[in-house]
């Protein structure tokens, strides 16, 4: 539906977006994902209108939408800090849009409250933005962005001012919204988990550039560079020289060690990284034996969070980055504790080792 | 428990407070709110206890007058104070910063320049035989010369000119405070220019045209030098009859009963103006 093709902005020698293209389908809710700085606020005001590309283009059902001004382009915008009328009540902020469509006194009133309902603030219809809290102010611009239908709902961080608990319940409320409507929601944030929890797709952007556009799951089990395993999650890294792939298996040596890893993508260098999520390494007892990839390695750090203990292993092929659930009281292994980390030869994925 | 303990060590800070302040509150009080005092008591003394001074206010038609001409040059001087610093301030906000910079000295320039030598520049400018004059005989846009001095037109030009800066820095303040953002989301819930403008920027500035309203009131009402000069004898303000009254005249009690009354309306209209800006404010 709505298309970022070949995206470049720079503002004299600094490339804010460098080349940057992906598609967004009607419905769904899209992330854009990047670090501060890497462009993705300028992405958000290209497709919005408010800043004009140096190349490339944004297009909505198949047209340009270069030409269009912001006031035009008909797509619902959550800004950063929600930039909330403050002269206007609560209800006057979410008529504002509709006001400006010239619809009816009583077609204006019914949508209003039929808004301020959706999200839970209809009894706050009177009051000025300044009498709210930070989560109900932002309810009210999530309200106004909505209320008129647009193409495109656009939410700019829109939970980065909000405490951690307030976060978790925004962000349950957000992605009940977007099922319960059905609107195209594009979000951009620098909040790697709340893109995972969200999205439909996320477009991971560093330095102006984009990494990858995929699938939650696919960026975290298969990203395409070490930006994006290092970005989406924890992750241990193993520099391996990459062998011959045997049937569906790659055979990789680090450190003295052999391990196999799925052939699941070609590798055209000879040096690699092993990628191996923190939930795929299991702990064996020193002297004990397991079935696939096993490396001895000291118990160097452990925290403890509740759900799950995190432990950190110095091995001769680098540090292992380990989670135990606590549930299973079989328990973590003690600091300088001597033990054999181990993990199957389905788990792991292979990344080029330079670049990214 | 805590708070009594909180209680007790803030009164002993104020107590503290109190003690400090007391060599300048003294200061204050003994030089300046004392005389301005006694200055108000004369109203009432001189030159015999009473209110005789004050049954002038109704009985002599000229003091009316020469308040209602006050008050008139002050609103007006106000109003196109304002209206023009409102201007100024908008082009300031939106310019580059060597624009910004060229627009600030041109403000401030004025504000360095004494008043008395500002009055009579004006007087050069405007006078019938005066460069604007000239410029418009010799365009032919004229026949002969306006009179544009020794009148209120010529007092109102000079007080206007005084004020924009008072006005201006304001209202710039004002504006500049305003996050860009919600004027963005103003267009992108699809405002045009003008409805971003009148519905979301102008009210979003009332605080500050409404102090820029109060500051230029409060100095332009106190007038002495520029009516003097541009007005010629023909144009009187209060602060210029007062003046006559205790050096010439010598009606020390006459002169006092109309700074008195000067006093009440400034500070009644400041009251009701703070009333507006409050619930201005308010909103914003």
């Amino acid at each position: 539906m709505l298309e970022i093709v070949n995206l470049s902005k720079s503002y004299s020698s600094f490339h804010a977006l460098d080349g940057v293209s992906f598609s967004i389908e009607r419905s769904s809710f899209t992330t854009i994902l990047g670090p501060s700085g890497s462009g993705k606020s300028t992405l958000l005001l290209a497709i919005s209108g408010f800043v004009e590309p140096s190349a490339g283009d944004v297009r909505l059902h198949g047209k340009s939408l270069l030409k269009v001004l912001p006031e035009d382009r008909n797509f619902g915008i959550v800004f950063q800090g929600y930039a909330l009328f403050p002269h206007l009540r609560v209800g006057e902020n979410v008529a504002f849009p509709l006001q400006m469509r010239g619809r009816s006194r009583s077609e204006i009133h019914t949508r209003v409250r039929g808004a301020l309902e959706r999200v839970k603030l209809l009894d706050l219809i009177d009051r000025y933005p300044r009498e709210l809290s930070g989560g109900q102010q932002q309810r009210v611009a999530l309200a106004r962005a909505l209320v008129f239908d647009p193409e495109l709902v656009l939410l700019d961080e829109p939970l980065s001012a909000l405490d951690k608990n307030l976060r978790e319940a925004l962000r349950d409320e957000l992605r009940r919204l977007h099922s319960e409507i059905g609107m195209t929601f594009v979000l951009v944030t620098h909040d790697q988990e709340e893109a995972l929890e969200l999205s439909d797709r996320v477009a991971v952007i560093n330095r102006g550039r984009l990494e990858q556009f995929d699938t939650p799951s696919a960026l975290y089990e298969t990203p395409a560079t070490r930006f994006v395993a290092g970005f989406l999650g924890k992750s241990s890294l193993i520099k391996v020289a990459v062998g011959k792939p045997s049937g569906d298996k790659i055979l990789l040596a680090a450190g003295g060690y052999v391990f196999r890893c799925p052939a699941r993508q070609p590798i055209a260098t000879a040096e690699g990284l092993l990628m191996l999520r923190p939930e795929q390494i299991r702990l064996v007892d020193e002297g004990g034996t397991a079935a696939g990839n096993l490396v001895p390695g000291k118990v160097t750090d452990r925290s403890y969070r509740g759900a799950e203990i995190v432990v950190t292993l110095a091995t001769e092929v680098g540090e292992l980055i380990v989670r135990l659930p606590t549930g299973n009281m079989s328990a973590a292994p003690a600091l300088g504790q001597k033990v054999l980390a181990s993990w199957d030869e389905q788990a792991g994925w292979l990344l080029p080792a330079v670049g990214g | 428990m805590a708070v009594a303990a909180r209680l007790t060590a803030g009164g002993r800070d104020l107590r503290a407070l109190a003690v400090l302040l007391l060599p300048s509150a003294a200061l204050i009080a003994f030089l300046f709110i004392l005389p301005v005092a006694l200055v108000l008591a004369l109203s009432f003394t001189d030159p015999d206890v009473g209110l005789d001074n004050y049954r002038l206010l109704v009985e002599n038609p000229a003091l009316g007058r020469i308040f209602l001409t006050t008050l008139r040059i002050t609103v007006v001087t106000v109003l196109v104070a304002t209206f023009v610093g409102y201007l100024v301030a908008y082009r300031m906000l939106h310019a580059g910063p060597r624009e910004f910079r060229f627009i600030l000295f041109c403000l401030l320039i004025p504000l360095w320049t004494p008043i008395l030598v500002r009055a009579f520049a004006w007087v050069a400018l405007l006078q019938n035989n005066g460069i604007i004059n000239g410029i418009l005989m010799d365009l032919g846009l004229l026949d002969g010369p306006v009179r544009m001095v020794r009148n209120e037109l010529g007092v109102l030009i000079g007080m206007i000119h005084v004020m924009i800066p008072y006005a201006t820095l304001p209202i710039y303040s004002a504006m500049k405070g305003l996050d860009p953002r919600v004027m963005q989301a103003a267009r992108s819930l699809g405002a045009r220019p003008w409805s971003t403008f009148w519905r979301v920027f102008f009210p979003m500035t009332l605080p500050g045209v409404g102090t820029a309203m109060i500051l230029v009131f409060v100095i332009s009402i106190g007038f002495y030098v520029t009516p003097i000069v541009l007005g010629g004898g023909t144009v009187v303000m209060i602060a210029e009859y007062i003046s006559v009254q205790i050096t010439e005249t010598v009606r020390w009690g006459l002169g006092s009963m109309l700074a008195t009354v000067l006093l009440a309306v400034v500070l009644l209209f400041v009251a009701a103006f703070r009333r507006l800006t409050i619930l201005r404010q308010g909103v914003s």
